[in-house]
């Protein structure tokens, strides 16, 4: 099948009119929208930098979080919306989103409802107004981190809000940062809770959210699935539950994952999907009660699966 | 829509890619039960199994090398016997025979040192480690010259580093015949030396051609550096002497970046003078004597604005270099 579809094709394809009148206006739009040029200083390494860098600045200054908050807050919004060039915004930004922190936390001790209430405003607003990318992940991250102070239960709903959000992009909401964020977190948590060892009891809620997630990447599909798909499908599913009871939860949510980035196509989802799916493999490896012997069968059965899965993919890829 | 305008034409004839169908779900042009079908029709098959198949040999390097690893060391007892000694020669001539492969090119190497490390484990001879990691260098070279990959011919410049380091730490500094300082400073020099042996003969001996040679001994001179700095004594008199190698390292640097416009080369410069920053910002803020939660929190600050600067020094580093050699 043709990949190089343009964008006129795919829309005929589905039978959507680029003459319809209604639709003209917003055809406009996303032409005209402005393409952003690629900046150094605004991208995925740049992104990451600002966290760890902003992260360091909080966790040094978290003893005067009220009187540190409020100076960086102020004084680099105001410097923020002053400045054009990409270096100075990125510095400005990245002490800005280190205030925010150091604000939250100090608001977070005084009232935790007030804050989670106040950054979910912020949040929700910022779907639907049209804010800086960097901006809603930070308050998507913020959000995420707070919500760990709460039982296990809104923390598992959230990861099956993210992942819904990702399959089901509703007009008017520009949620997709914010969804990538609440689909990835939890299951990076897990990996740290499992590392850390205090992962136990909550776990089967775990394996519920995410075997829902796989049901309703189903639900999407079952319309275009044949009869045979669909029941290999449900046999997916249920084997991924019992996958997460008896197994590992974080190996069930990283396949999810993995399906999910599959069928929305999204290669940053399917890399933090293999990454964390090796290093809750790894970590199950490394808790099993065997001898070294024992390690080493283990692991050269694990190769040699790895290696007849890959031989037969390659056999697939050179007959399609 | 009879005629669209340009950007609206511009935009329905580019490829379809995942950002657009999202952009048309979004303003209501795509309804959001086509979304999964829309990507389908754009997903490349061909990219996602490369994807796959490359993810899973990663997996089954990761898994054969871990399942190497535990048999070699459920067994390392056998190695301790003559058989043991007879299977190491065994492979050794192997790997000799099958250097063409890297595999075999490298673990004929990982072989050498075991065979000069295992006696002294077996036998317990308590010999120097820098004796044996010197003799390593030394049959390294043997076996590095004819190499044609450039992981082999660094190998004996790491383990003659190891050596020295070694030296220092086994029999110099113990006897006392130098402080931590001057042994590093001069470590630190050997590496220079070494450095610009290398630049000026690398026209004539094509064996240091690869740039890898001039990173290593840039960035191992500053390693050196760094950990005299770190192990030092709180001298005052001992700063100076780090303060002229620290202009020396940078002057080299640049100078081999300006000859060649080396990115690598100015980036690790960038993260050398960072590290090196932090080390003397915290010399700095302990020389205060601050509470702790002051200090901390000066430190830290202070270190969030050193890895801004480098950060922000390298992004206009590579703006410079694109805008370079997009004008040639």
């Amino acid at each position: 099948m043709p990949v190089n579809f343009s964008v006129r094709q795919l829309l005929a394809c589905l039978n959507v009119s680029v003459f319809d009148p209604v639709k003209e206006p917003a055809l406009k739009k996303i032409g005209q929208t402005k393409t952003e040029t690629q900046s150094c200083f605004y991208n995925i390494p740049s992104l990451i930098i600002m966290m760890i860098i902003a992260s360091v600045c909080f966790y040094g200054l978290r003893s005067y979080s009220f009187p540190a908050g409020s100076v960086l807050f102020i004084v680099c919004g105001l410097a923020l919306q002053k400045s054009n060039s990409g270096a100075v915004r990125f510095f400005f930004r990245t002490y800005f989103f280190a205030g925010a922190f150091l604000l939250t936390q100090a608001v977070f001790w005084l009232s935790p409802v007030v804050m989670m209430a106040l950054l979910f405003v912020l949040l929700v607003r910022s779907f639907f107004c049209p804010a800086d990318v960097w901006q809603r992940i930070v308050l998507a991250v913020l959000f995420f981190f707070l919500l760990q102070s709460l039982p296990i239960v809104p923390l598992a709903l959230l990861s099956f809000l993210g992942t819904a959000g990702l399959l089901f992009p509703i007009k008017g909401m520009r949620n997709r940062e914010a969804m990538y964020v609440f689909a990835v977190l939890p299951v990076l948590s897990l990996l740290i809770e499992k590392m850390t060892g205090s992962l136990s009891a909550d776990s089967w809620v775990w394996t519920g959210v995410f075997t829902s997630s796989f049901l309703l990447l189903i639900f999407r599909l079952y319309r275009d699935l044949e009869i045979g798909e669909l029941s290999l499908f449900v046999i997916g599913a249920l084997v991924l539950f019992f996958c997460g009871i008896l197994l590992s939860v974080g190996i069930e949510g990283s396949i999810v994952l993995f399906l999910v980035a599959f069928f929305i196509d999204s290669a940053f989802l399917a890399t933090a999907a293999i990454l964390l799916f090796t290093s809750f493999l790894i970590v199950c490896f490394l808790s099993l009660p065997v001898s070294l012997v024992g390690a080493g069968i283990i692991s050269l059965i694990a190769g040699c699966f790895f290696l007849l899965l890959r031989c037969r993919i390659k056999g697939d890829a050179n007959e399609a | 829509m009879i005629v669209p305008d340009k950007k609206t034409e511009t935009f329905l004839n580019k490829t379809a890619k995942a950002e657009d169908i999202i952009s048309l779900c979004h303003e209501g042009i795509l309804p959001s039960a086509d979304f999964l079908k829309a990507l389908a029709l754009c997903r490349s098959e061909k990219k996602w199994l490369n994807g796959i198949r490359l993810a899973l040999l990663y997996l089954v390097c990761l898994w054969f090398c871990s399942a190497f690893f535990f048999f070699v060391l459920s067994g390392w007892s056998f190695f301790y016997t003559l058989n043991g000694g007879i299977l190491l020669a065994i492979l050794f001539i192997v790997c000799c025979c099958f250097r063409r492969f890297a595999i075999a090119d490298y673990v004929g190497a990982f072989v050498i040192g075991v065979m000069i490390f295992l006696p002294d484990m077996v036998f317990g001879t308590n010999t120097f480690l820098y004796k044996q990691f010197f003799l390593y260098f030394v049959l390294l070279i043997f076996w590095a010259v004819p190499s044609k990959r450039t992981g082999i011919r660094l190998l004996p410049f790491i383990v003659l580093n190891v050596s020295i380091a070694m030296y220092g730490i086994q029999f110099l500094l113990p006897s006392f015949r130098t402080d931590v300082s001057s042994f590093c400073a001069l470590a630190a020099l050997l590496n220079a030396g070494l450095l610009i042996l290398r630049e000026e003969t690398v026209d004539r001996i094509t064996w240091f051609r690869n740039t890898a040679f001039r990173l290593f001994l840039l960035m191992a001179g500053c390693v050196f550096l760094l950990a005299g700095a770190i192990m030092r004594e709180n001298s005052v008199s001992q700063e100076l002497p780090f303060l002229y190698c620290l202009f020396f390292a940078v002057i080299l640097s640049a100078f081999y970046f300006f000859k060649d416009r080396e990115r690598t080369v100015f980036c690790a410069l960038l993260v050398f003078c960072a590290l090196w920053g932090s080390l003397l910002l915290y010399g700095y803020i302990k020389s205060l004597e601050l509470s702790f939660q002051t200090g901390q929190a000066l430190f830290l600050t202070g270190e969030s604005l050193i890895v801004m600067t480098v950060w922000i020094a390298g992004n206009k580093l590579n703006d410079c270099l694109k805008e370079k050699k997009n004008a040639c």
